[in-house]
């Protein structure tokens, strides 16, 4: 990737850049409006002042950057947007969890909204059960905005500007069309997302009365879980996560709904628009069943090799929950972290982990190295195997169906080993670091897995008490994870030679 | 906020014996990680009652932290105080003792790690968190966002002029 003239064009990236800020500092609104309604005066005014200084930030940033903004940007460019975006709104976000007292550190902040952002659900915020409820609006917000993509959210409203529109989405870690642009697509990822919202809410809510809450902390616990899940997110109001509600609809709602929020966008758009064949035909529900049963199948021999669950129903509520919850990202959890370490065993975890790593759908709020790419190297290998059996002279072509029937190109096939190789190498890495500040390696792979892969289940390693490298460390395999490294090395290249060119 | 862990880490060092036995009392770590060789044991745990009751009939669910872990609690409604206190935001809830059998994967609630209490006692009052919060970001706030007004302002301007 060649970008040229770092220094100078770095203006109309600042330009863009500073609308997603904007956005950013609007959002803090929606849990500024939540503190108000429940008279949090403490934490209306935390918001206020945060939200405005964002939003500030975001104007300085189009301001220094207005001349330029019809200027079109690269591809780099556009992906060092979404790079220099996630980073600086991170740090953006993270000022109402520090200034709350919510978390203990500047960088757990950091490391909590970079979880939600990231929809990756793991928590260094302090306190859980005692906070406020704009707090956990805030927690909520960033899980769903992370979710559908802030660049996302910034380009349904605030540009009308195509060309660059389209770069920026790529660089979100998105490439999927719905419609022939860019902007288009993104409000239709948004009105997908709304439509759902509404659904989600009210039936989560029921849900949440059901297991024993008032209507008003139904309401409140039904939306946020909602929004967690639908995001695959996993961000739950109480400390105890899921299991705090002890109730089996519950969790067979959210089920439903982070299975859904784990499709495709594209799949979510071909079905609402009738064509509901396509999820038996889809390569990556195929995959994503295929990969499912035979993990499930290791999850039950483990669980049932050391005696874990009494019943099926216990081991369907513990044993398939955590394992969905974890192949579709989500991070949900009913059981204590530790319990997996203790009682789980070494099959079932292994199998929890390579879940974890497999991950959702393309172009859905899910991470992981996606069921497409899967299902893509998978067809790689049988055609590349049958190619052995037929004929020399037998032409072979790389088929697959995914919203439409495709010929698999050889661009294609190399991204998609690229990227779950970078997924891999990022993986082993935060297994090696984690292990060298003392955890075994069954924790270390299991929580490696978890945070690269965007899930945020945790066995127990994630803390406030862990060595301040790893959280960085964390930090950083989340951005990585769900930005799909292309954009985040763009970015690097883009820092190195704009100081170079010094 | 900070202060809470505390609080309930001291409470629980003072009374380590609950008045029904002399049974010692157990931490959730204690009680989580231990849970294997704890099971079907009768065990007492003290911590705060936060969140919500969520009733079952004759019995309810109860969440109690001792400021690391909450733990699931099963508890007949005729034990429960009628005025118990629930932690929340800027509220501690009141903190009870229980004494009951612990199972690792509780056979009639799906799994799950609990508690079946078979005597609770309150020992303490939950009681309003008093902090003074500065009002001064109040009038930061406003500053701000005046500023951020002007900003709005001053580039939908240009943006006019340009058109």
């Amino acid at each position: 990737m060649v970008i040229e003239k770092p220094v100078k064009r770095i203006y109309p990236m600042l330009y863009f850049i500073g609308i997603i800020i904007v956005v950013l500092g609007c959002l803090q609104l929606v849990p500024l409006v939540v503190s108000l309604i429940y008279k949090e005066r403490f934490i209306s005014s935390i918001f206020l002042a945060t939200a405005s200084f964002t939003i500030l930030v975001g104007e300085g940033l189009m301001a220094i950057g207005y001349r330029y903004r019809s200027t079109k940007l690269s591809f780099g460019e556009g992906t060092v947007v979404a790079a220099g975006a996630w980073l600086l709104g991170t740090m953006l976000c993270a000022l109402p969890y520090y200034f709350s007292g919510s978390c203990l550190s500047f960088i757990d902040s950091c490391f909590d909204v970079m979880s939600g952002l990231t929809t990756t659900g793991l928590c260094l915020i302090q306190d859980m059960d005692h906070l406020s409820n704009g707090i956990n609006m805030w927690r909520q917000t960033l899980t769903f905005t992370g979710g559908q993509g802030m660049v996302v959210l910034a380009l349904t409203f605030l540009t009308k500007d195509q060309s660059n529109a389209y770069k920026m989405y790529v660089g979100e870690g998105k490439d999927e069309k719905l419609f022939p642009n860019a902007v288009s697509t993104a409000r239709q990822i948004w009105k997908i997302s709304i439509f759902y919202l509404i659904i989600g809410t009210v039936v989560m809510t029921f849900a949440a009365r059901s297991a024993g809450l008032a209507w008003d902390r139904a309401f409140l616990h039904g939306m946020w879980v909602y929004m967690s899940a639908w995001s695959t997110g996993g961000f739950a109001p109480m400390s105890q996560n899921i299991l705090y509600y002890h109730s089996s609809l519950f969790e067979l709602c959210a089920v439903v709904f982070f299975v859904i929020g784990s499709l495709n966008f594209a799949l979510h758009h071909a079905v609402l628009s009738g064509r509901v064949s396509e999820i038996r035909k889809n390569i990556e529900t195929i995959t994503f069943t295929i990969s499912f049963i035979i993990l499930s199948s290791l999850v039950t021999v483990g669980l049932m090799k050391n005696n874990v669950y009494p019943d099926l129903l216990a081991f369907l509520r513990k044993g398939l929950f955590h394992l969905i919850s974890g192949q579709t990202t989500t991070g949900f959890m009913t059981v204590y972290a530790k319990q997996f370490y203790y009682e789980w065993g070494d099959i079932a975890l292994v199998a929890m982990t390579i879940a974890m790593l497999l991950g959702g759908s393309a172009c859905s709020t899910a991470g992981g190295f996606k069921a497409l790419r899967i299902g893509v190297i998978f067809e790689t290998f049988k055609t590349e195997v049958k190619k052995l059996l037929l004929p020399e002279s037998r032409i072979v072509e790389y088929r697959i169906h995914h919203i439409k029937e495709m010929i698999l190109s050889d661009s294609l096939i190399r991204s998609s080993f690229l990227i779950v190789t970078a997924y891999l190498v990022t993986f082993t890495v935060g297994t090696l670091i984690t292990l060298l500040f003392g955890y075994p390696l069954t924790m270390a792979a299991f929580e490696s897995a978890s945070v690269t892969g965007n899930v945020g289940l945790s066995i127990g390693v994630t803390s406030t008490s862990m060595p301040l490298l790893l959280k960085i460390t964390y930090i950083i395999m989340m951005w990585l994870g769900r930005l799909e490294f292309m954009s985040i090395f763009a970015l690097i290249a883009f820092i190195l030679k704009g100081g170079l060119k010094k | 906020m900070k202060k809470i862990p505390l609080v309930l880490i001291l409470s629980l060092l003072c009374s380590n014996v609950v008045k029904a036995g002399t049974l010692p009392t157990y931490t959730s770590i204690e009680l989580i990680e231990q849970a294997k060789s704890l099971n079907q044991t009768e065990v007492i745990y003290q911590g705060e009652v936060i969140g919500d009751v969520l009733f079952r009939g004759e019995q309810a669910w109860l969440s109690v932290s001792d400021g690391v872990n909450a733990i699931a609690v099963y508890v007949p409604i005729q034990l429960l105080p009628e005025d118990l206190a629930l932690g929340r935001y800027l509220y501690t809830g009141d903190i009870i003792s229980v004494k009951g059998i612990l199972h690792r994967a509780c056979q009639n609630h799906g799994g799950d790690l609990d508690l079946h209490v078979s005597y609770l006692e309150r020992t303490s009052l939950g009681y309003p968190q008093e902090r003074e919060f500065p009002e001064y970001i109040w009038i930061i706030g406003g500053v701000f966002s005046g500023i951020a007004l002007i900003g709005a302002n001053y580039l939908k301007k240009r943006h006019e002029v340009s058109e």
